[in-house]
């Protein structure tokens, strides 16, 4: 307890961190509120649920522990030896105007609480000395040895230190509960007695009692004004997690009144979106496992993340000076560049592994939609890729009457026919126009009439699923395709659809219900398993060579959908099958999402080659794949990497139509 | 009554652009038709000399403006000069070439002639007396033929389509001074930067050779680039033989490249992927010369050769070679 002139002094102190500290958390949230609203109040308890999961348990930062990242370890160990400091600071405030706190509880909760806190401290100083190594000795490519880190380190070691020599005084004066379960202190203590301190231990008591506690303090307020604001903000940015459908994306819906379409301005980004910035802990882990950044782009998910958030905060003040959209200077250009828009493959890694919820794909797109929608500034292939999907419904430009010829002789119904068949196979451009593509769509519709499956393809009526167009920015072309394809589906009826790409499987089910259109999507991997599973096709042709499963982004990350297609493999006699390191949910992109199949790659390496070398690495013969997209890729990086005669890339329809051996 | 069939010729450096012979071809079979006079206007500075080459093509009388001022091709000079003729002459039919200075021209001159056109025309004829011209829509799926009301019936016309007529008559030429405003102008040519490579674009040429990945190394390229020089062709590159850094991104052809429809596209050693196709298929004529009889360029060229390359390409370039030197 102090002494009243104390606790004068110490009631000031508190007041003016409390001041400091609001004054800075009104600016934050003033700030957040300049961002346009969106609703994420829904679901309370479903997202106070995800929120307390992911962060008692540390799930956050522990689910990475499995891929040999032992970081969120250090991290578990500081946020409980921590968390169990705070309250004891809380103690300690108290405490200065009413005495030793945990003593009032009794002696079992002072010992308990003395024994923990110091085992606490000295978790919290080793796994900050770990961190230390880490960051500054080992230095993984992924973190940045940034002063706002190394000044943590400072004050939290420091603060473990000060506790320490604190309570070793305190023993040492008298003053307060002495307790033996504070090993620690006791310790100190008795150093301290040793070397002859025993005199002016009361004063160096008060003493480190002021110095620790202002560091505290100081500790509190840092919080808000370093990358540590994740300690406050990453809990409501896990609060205001999107509940949408994994990967689905947030459709213009007042296409034909706004004004302005995407996002230019950091003040047209949602709050939600801002708040994403406040909790960015720049771990890095997103740029550590993104394609783009991997391949040498420009494009670095984590410095996006910092350079908004460094805008947001610079140009704040200009910004709520003015209220109402305030003046601001330009984002696109000077805080991201074009280059890192456009390098987005939009495979989502960096969302999977991000442990605090940042959206990143969506601001991507939101600026993306600026460039074309309101500048019509975009890459010139882009333009054409555009022009096609306008012109004829596919992004080649080939005559959309041609659309059906490659079912012509396979007696294929078209649901014009006979519209009460099972399932609609929607069989995209790839399947309908690309000759490679041809061969998995006549594959799979071998396999379909082989089992006896009910279905019918839509013929020269289907259309572009418009994947392409949404996630390069066109949303009102891709808005209009979307509307056309589910014009025809609702007109017959169409309740189930299988499709054998990816984007279209997405979009389809995620992306088509803001449309009205309602359908039961598979992908044809899915049905694959259920038909193998059902035993209603038989595999018997051993499978040649040996085999890897390059997961596609789109159905892997993106729906989850990571055993079916090595399930079906397995299912073939003599499969012979191997994992590349990067797979399932981190699985490295084949470089063709987020529009960038139609897209030139000038800049550092071509992911798919960087692809293909991590299959060849794993001695793969095949490289077996669930997406037209990537077969495409791999196809290209076998050719560039002189492979031909060695490899293949092969779609999973393909190769179980072989091994039925029916052909 | 409004009557003639008239067109304006265009010219470079002082010489006469293929599509004006064209035109004149297409304008002297509307004439025959009507039973009326062809008609030419020649804008340009020293160009008067080169005005009764159209006499060859079927123009009876070519009204010529040179002048320093016509030198180069602007909006406001040339449809402020062609207007002018047009109106004081009141001919029943205006064509133009749909080329970059024609759709320019014509466009301002609708405006002021206030009357309607067709543009891009690819066929033309008289129905009752009146124009009746054929165009392409909904990106060449369908053709709409299409009437016009008021005089003069403008049509622009797609080059390249249209036959040129050989007719050995001298045509008239008339020199005119439209006698310009010069306080009326609004633009003046400071200066003109051309292309130097000396080579056709890819998107214009009329012949392209492209190799692709069946190179296998850049040196091979001289073969490519032999038969290109027998042929006057461009040389092209499908993306994997861009990609390997055999020929500069700017040979590329494809989806994401330049996307060209050449008289004649020759690939040799491209496997046809969707992407390259997307670049090429409406070539008017491909021939494919590839070893895989599976390559999908097969299945789309109109000739195709399934052999080694570097056997054919050679052998080819040295009959085509033998072929010129008998022609000439």
């Amino acid at each position: 307890m102090l002494s009243n002139v104390g606790k004068i002094f110490f009631l000031l102190l508190i007041v003016s961190t409390i001041f400091v500290f609001s004054k800075r958390l009104i600016f934050l949230i003033r700030l957040l509120k300049l961002g346009k609203p969106e609703d994420r109040t829904d679901r309370f308890w479903e997202r106070l649920k995800y929120t307390l999961g992911e962060v008692i348990p540390q799930r956050c930062v522990l689910k990475h522990v499995v891929r040999g990242d032992y970081a969120g370890i250090g991290h578990m160990l500081m946020f409980y030896g921590f968390a169990l400091f705070v309250i004891s600071y809380i103690f300690h405030i108290i405490g200065g105007f009413f005495g030793n706190i945990p003593a009032l509880f009794g002696t079992t909760f002072n010992n308990w609480f003395a024994l923990l806190l110091d085992i606490a401290g000295l978790v919290v100083m080793a796994a900050v000395i770990w961190a230390v190594n880490r960051r500054y000795i080992i230095r993984p490519a992924r973190l940045k040895p940034s002063i706002d880190a190394a000044i943590i380190f400072v004050l939290v070691f420091g603060l473990m230190a000060l506790n320490f020599v604190m309570e070793g005084f305190r023993f040492l004066s008298g003053s307060g509960h002495f307790t033996e379960w504070a090993f620690v202190g006791v310790a100190l203590s008795s150093i301290f007695m040793s070397v002859g301190l025993q005199e002016k231990a009361y004063t160096l008591f008060h003493v480190f009692w002021w110095i620790h506690i202002i560091i505290v303090f100081c500790f509190g307020i840092y919080i808000l004004y370093s990358k540590h604001l994740h300690i406050l903000a990453s809990h409501f940015n896990l609060f205001y997690h999107s509940t949408k459908p994994k990967g689905s994306t947030q459709p213009i819906m007042d296409m034909e009144e706004a004004e302005t379409f995407g996002i230019s301005k950091i003040t047209e980004f949602s709050w939600k979106h801002l708040l994403d910035l406040y909790a960015c802990t720049e771990c890095g882990r997103c740029t550590d496992i993104c394609p783009a950044s991997s391949s040498g782009k420009s494009l670095k998910p984590f410095d996006l993340i910092h350079n908004l958030r460094e805008h947001l905060l610079t140009s704040g003040k200009e910004l709520l000076g003015k209220r109402e959209g305030g003046k601001c200077s330009a984002m696109i250009g000077e805080v991201v560049t074009e280059d890192e828009i456009w390098a987005c493959t939009n495979c989502m890694a960096c969302m999977e592994v991000c442990p605090v919820a940042i959206e990143h794909i969506d601001k991507i797109t939101g600026m993306r939609q600026y460039k074309v929608l309101m500048e019509a500034d975009f890459a010139q292939e882009l333009q054409l890729t555009y022009r096609n999907m306008e012109n004829n419904s596919n992004p080649w430009g080939i005559g959309s009457h041609l659309r059906a010829d490659w079912a012509k002789e396979l007696g294929v119904k078209l649901l014009s026919e006979d519209p009460d068949v099972e399932y609609l196979y929607y069989v995209g451009c790839s399947g309908s126009f690309d000759d490679r593509g041809k061969k998995t769509a006549i594959a799979f519709v071998g396999i379909l009439k082989a089992a006896g499956v009910s279905f019918g393809i839509l013929g020269t009526e289907e259309g572009c699923c418009g994947d392409s167009a949404m996630r390069g920015g066109n949303e009102y072309l891709y808005q209009i395709l979307a509307q056309m394809n589910i014009e025809v589906m609702n007109g017959y009826g169409v309740k189930k659809i299988i499709t054998t790409c990816p984007h279209g499987y997405n979009a389809l089910k995620k992306d088509y219900p803001n449309f009205g259109g309602n359908y039961e999507v598979y992908h044809h991997t899915e049905i694959l398993a259920d038909l193998i599973a059902q035993g209603k096709i038989k595999l018997k042709k051993p499978a040649p060579g040996l085999f890897s499963y390059h997961d596609s982004c789109f159905l892997g990350r993106y729906n989850n959908i990571y055993d079916q297609p090595r399930n079906v493999l397995k299912a073939i006699p003599g499969m012979k099958l191997v994992e590349m390191e990067r797979n399932r949910n981190k699985s490295f992109c084949c470089g063709a999402g987020g529009a960038r199949m139609w897209m030139e790659e000038n800049i550092g390496e071509r992911i798919n080659d960087m692809r293909t070398d991590q299959a060849i690495e794993v001695n793969a013969e095949k490289i077996a794949v669930a997406c037209p997209f990537c077969l495409t890729m791999m196809s290209d990086g076998i050719k560039d990497r002189d492979m031909e005669e060695k490899m293949e890339a092969l779609d999973i329809a393909e190769i179980v139509w072989d091994a039925m051996d029916m052909k | 009554m409004a009557k003639g069939v008239w067109l304006v010729a265009e010219q470079r450096d002082g010489a006469f652009r293929k599509v004006s012979f064209e035109i004149a071809g297409a304008a002297r079979k509307l004439a025959d038709e009507l039973g009326e006079e062809v008609c030419a206007i020649l804008l340009g500075h020293g160009i008067e000399e080169i005005a009764g080459e159209l006499g060859k093509y079927g123009v009876d009388r070519v009204y010529v403006a040179d002048d320093v001022a016509f030198e180069q091709y602007t909006t406001d000079v040339y449809s402020a000069a062609v207007a002018k003729l047009i109106k004081e002459n009141n001919p029943s039919i205006l064509l133009l070439a749909a080329s970059v200075q024609g759709k320019d021209l014509s466009s301002r001159l609708v405006g002021k002639l206030a009357t309607g056109m067709a543009s891009d025309c690819v066929d033309l004829k008289i129905v009752d007396g009146s124009l009746v011209a054929t165009r392409p829509v909904f990106a060449g799926k369908c053709y709409t033929e299409v009437t016009i009301l008021t005089t003069p019936q403008m049509a622009s016309l797609r080059p390249n389509l249209f036959p040129t007529v050989e007719n050995e008559k001298a045509a008239e030429v008339v020199k005119v001074d439209p006698a310009l405003d010069a306080g009326k102008l609004k633009t003046k040519v400071l200066e003109v930067q051309k292309d130097t490579s000396g080579k056709v674009d890819l998107t214009e040429a009329d012949i392209i050779v492209s190799g692709g990945r069946g190179m296998k190394d850049p040196e091979n390229y001289n073969i490519i680039e032999e038969l290109a020089d027998a042929l006057g062709a461009t040389v092209g590159a499908s993306r994997a033989a861009v990609d390997a850094g055999w020929r500069p991104q700017s040979d590329q052809v494809g989806q994401t490249g330049k996307i060209v429809s050449p008289n004649l596209y020759v690939a040799c050693g491209i496997s046809g992927a969707i992407q390259h196709l997307a670049g090429m298929i409406s070539s008017k004529c491909i021939v494919a010369i590839n070893k895989d009889p599976d390559a999908p360029i097969l299945g789309k060229a109109d000739y195709g050769i399934v052999d080694d390359l570097f056997k054919v390409v050679p052998e080819v370039t040295k009959e085509l070679k033998k072929l010129l030197e008998k022609g000439e």
